[in-house]
């Protein structure tokens, strides 16, 4: 199969996660936690540095181009110059980091998912500290103290769902190329698009 | 969990069907002209410019898409606490706002610059708001990818893939509502089979087993309809970077170069500030 093709619309498919993650919250401790991120992190799992970057890149044009993708119904390139336009722009470096440090063993897969979740704080703590214009101490109390429990939680899910769908449902991770081609999905599911 | 309503979460991007000029213009010259409105409601100097494009954006909105206008307010409402915290950072206790009248607010004691400054913040953010659900009414999900290739393609010549580029644009845009319904579809499922998804206490393993029975069926739906689109687009042809030909073709009109180049030229024009005098006469009432 022609893997550049499949690969594209594995991207699309994670960043459209992405952007239904925007808009799921799950009440849990005082910050609720919302989805986006998560689909960060497993894009970077399962698709590689490469393309998980191109999906979260997808992710973030389809947010510029004004489509309320980000969290909040928020849209457009002047959320870039907000506040959590670090953050937005750190879900790239995320999706690399993972991508890059995951290998399919265990302890690989959990030190890129931490290092990614960190690798968006690297970049949206600073930011938000510049557009607020507001200590250090301020800065990550305001951005990231409260989403620490919560993304602990996405770093466990997302290592979680990836053993899960590689044990129960080999044939539709991107990455078993083999067993793709050896064990073709069902086809015509209520709702497919094709 | 609130529920993903689709058709709720994205109510300011509906599609509101018509015959207006803006409904008719080509997508890559509105998505000019939103641009050029963005970047001037970015750059305006506050705040008699942005309340003159807020009252154009209303006008607007009323005659071409009247029905889109509760859905722009509500998400304003919407975002009316974050707005105002994000305000409150930014407008008060900065020094080069400090001026004008002393308004005592309890124990705060406001100055009338913070005030105005404060204002204009919020007029900033009405507008992108009113803008975005402007374009979205009378915008398709398909002419954004229309536009997206339209915008793009001068860059093909420099070796950006344009094509693939807008064919993954379109993609995802076909797959936000299939999957929001999908979420929503599990979550009402999973419900009714007894789960709850409120994990009980603050344990890590708790909490991540309320998320598996939704993120996991989701995950697996996901990639399934992902398989299954590639190898559909695979057997009909397509190629990521491959050319292809359209259903609807859009040609070019002079309002398509009119509508642009105006919105375009108001950056400039505000930048010179023409309500400058309007500004500093508030700004001596406020003193």
């Amino acid at each position: 199969m022609n893997t550049s093709l499949r690969m594209t619309v594995y991207s699309c498919v994670l960043a459209a996660l992405m952007v239904v993650g925007a808009y799921i919250s799950i009440p849990v401790g005082p910050v609720p936690i919302v989805l986006a991120n998560f689909f960060v992190l497993l894009a970077g799992l399962l698709l590689g540095s490469r393309w998980g970057v191109a999906s979260v890149a997808i992710y973030l044009v389809l947010g510029a181009l004004g489509l309320p993708v980000f969290a909040g119904g928020s849209a457009g390139i002047g959320v870039f110059a907000g506040p959590t336009g670090g953050y937005l722009v750190g879900y790239l470096a995320a999706a690399l980091v993972v991508g890059l440090v995951a290998s399919g063993g265990v302890v690989l897969d959990i030190v890129g998912l931490v290092a990614g979740a960190l690798a968006i704080y690297a970049l949206g703590i600073p930011w938000l500290k510049h557009v607020l214009n507001v200590p250090w101490p301020k800065a990550f109390a305001l951005g990231m103290v409260p989403f620490l429990a919560g993304d602990a939680i996405k770093v466990a899910a997302a290592f979680a769902v990836v053993r899960v769908l590689k044990r129960s449902a080999p044939e539709l991770f991107p990455g078993f190329s083999r067993a793709s081609a050896d064990n073709p999905p069902a086809t015509g599911l209520p709702g497919s698009p094709v | 969990m609130p529920p993903f309503d689709g058709a709720g979460a994205f109510g300011l991007a509906r599609y509101r069907p018509g015959r207006s000029l803006l409904h008719l213009l080509h997508p890559a010259a509105k998505a000019l002209a939103l641009a050029g409105l963005l970047a001037a409601a970015i750059v305006a100097p506050p705040p008699s410019e942005l309340a003159a494009l807020f009252l154009l954006l209303n006008v607007a909105l009323l005659s071409w898409a009247p029905s889109a206008l509760p859905s722009a307010y509500r998400t304003l409402l919407a975002l009316a606490p974050f707005l105002l915290l994000l305000v409150a950072i930014q407008s008060v206790g900065v020094p080069s706002v400090r001026w004008g009248a002393r308004l005592p607010l309890g124990p705060v004691v406001l100055f009338g610059g913070e005030l105005a400054s404060c204002v204009a913040t919020l007029l900033r953010y009405a507008d992108l708001v009113l803008l975005l659900g402007l374009w979205a009414a009378t915008s398709r999900l398909s002419d954004l990818a229309y536009a997206t290739e339209s915008l793009s393609a001068p860059f093909a010549r420099l070796g950006f893939p344009s094509r693939a580029f807008s064919l993954a644009i379109t993609i995802a845009l076909y797959f936000i509502p299939l999957l929001g319904e999908e979420a929503e579809r599990l979550r009402k499922s999973q419900a009714a089979r007894g789960l709850d998804f409120r994990p009980r206490g603050l344990g890590l393993i708790r909490a991540v087993r309320a998320f598996l029975p939704l993120l996991v069926p989701l995950m697996v739906l996901a990639l399934r309809h992902a398989e299954n689109l590639a190898r559909a687009m695979e057997a009909r042809g397509y190629s990521s970077g491959g050319t292809h030909t359209r259903l609807a073709v859009h040609p070019v009109r002079p309002a398509d170069v009119l509508v642009p180049a105006v919105s375009l030229l108001l950056v400039p024009l505000v930048l010179l500030d023409p309500f400058r005098n309007v500004d500093s006469l508030l700004r001596s009432l406020a003193l």
